[in-house]
């Protein structure tokens, strides 16, 4: 004999069912995996293109104008290339993981890349920090005689790039501390089950 | 079996599901195809990572609870329509039945909409006829613990449910 409880689910199960299943069209959907194919690509490549472009200065740099400081700036280049590139590995490790797992799991792994942008924030800061450092640096104690004539669009140019990356960082930080808090709520809604 | 051939099948297997689970998170029909779609577009991304682990089922409705539990609210994208859930009429039904069987549905989606989250999880998947041992599968609890919040849910939706009767 069937009981209560089993009966009141079928019931709502008939309920839940009641409505005919609707046709779904895939175009908008081709469109958008296309689309993301091809934003995952084109991450791939800006990050790419500008550490080549950067290595490419420097080398250029370094053969056209060699000096001591020229050597300094390459190293320094290299030294931060390599910094950004070993951190981001390092820092979204374990965290490359499929969507089919389990709520609990992928509330985990959620909250974890959140942490992991905003400590991706900080590190930004440090080394925007250690190149301002060593552009005043260069500034003072630097070759008095640039290989090129200097301009206001020269000098104003690392102001500019520092601002927007600060900005950048700064929203960045707040967007991933928002959606962590978001994520934590969503865990404690979740977990919260007295007498379980 | 090609990705793309996979995941068309899986899609047209589930559409029903995913639409059904779509309406239980989002009220507004427009909400509930980028749902859908988000859904959808996360199961593309996850099938080539199944290895059988779980059954596809399970592994279809752990990325659609995913998708949902965190899905952002969009704008439609300019020039860009949305997948459209065109719904198919009945032809066998009689017109009145439809639209109390219709009525009947809409006041269901709406306790369930009013359900804690916890609860809303494991309602929609038990209304999709998953066993407990399932339930606990796709969201990584113990069994003990879907039976307990399915108790408790089951009590809430009779709740709400009565008060939008009474309400209507």
């Amino acid at each position: 004999m069937p009981d209560a409880l089993t009966n009141e689910w079928t019931e709502l199960v008939e309920q839940w069912n009641a409505v005919d299943e609707s046709t779904i069209h895939f175009d908008a959907l081709r469109a958008r995996i296309e689309a993301e194919r091809r934003r995952m690509l084109r991450d791939v490549a800006v990050d790419t293109i500008v550490s080549v472009v950067f290595a490419a200065v420097a080398g250029y740099a370094l053969i056209r104008f060699p000096s001591a400081w020229t050597r300094l700036f390459a190293i320094d280049v290299a030294a931060i290339l390599v910094a950004v590139w070993t951190f981001s590995v390092w820092n979204w490790r374990g965290t490359w993981r499929p969507l089919g797992e389990t709520t609990e799991s992928f509330l985990r792994l959620a909250r974890l890349r959140c942490r992991r942008k905003i400590q991706a924030v900080r590190f930004g800061v440090e080394v925007t920090v250690a190149q301002l450092v060593a552009v005043t640096a260069w500034r003072i104690w630097g070759p008095q005689h640039a290989p090129f004539a200097p301009t206001e669009m020269l000098a104003l140019l690392p102001a500019v790039v520092v601002v927007t990356f600060a900005v950048w960082l700064a929203v960045s930080r707040r967007r991933a501390a928002q959606e962590l808090a978001e994520l934590d709520r969503l865990h404690a809604q979740l977990s919260v089950e007295p007498n379980e | 079996m090609p990705h793309d051939q996979q995941f068309e099948r899986v899609a047209h297997a589930y559409r029903g599901a995913l639409q059904r689970l779509a309406a239980a998170y989002e009220p507004d029909p427009h909400e509930q195809e980028d749902l859908v779609q988000d859904i959808l577009f996360a199961l593309w991304r996850a099938l080539p990572s199944f290895r059988g682990e779980c059954s596809e089922r399970t592994f279809v409705y752990r990325v659609a609870h995913n998708r949902a539990l965190t899905h952002r609210r969009h704008l439609p994208r300019r020039g860009e329509e949305l997948t459209r859930a065109d719904a198919v009429a009945d032809p066998r039904a009689d017109p009145a039945e439809r639209a109390e069987a219709v009525q009947r549905r809409e006041y269901l989606l709406d306790a369930v909409r009013r359900l804690p989250r916890a609860y809303r999880q494991v309602v929609t998947l038990r209304l999709e006829d998953l066993s407990n041992a399932e339930i606990a599968d796709v969201l990584g609890v113990n069994e003990n613990t879907v039976a307990i919040r399915l108790t408790r849910a089951r009590k809430a939706l009779a709740e709400l449910m009565h008060e939008e009767w009474s309400n209507a």
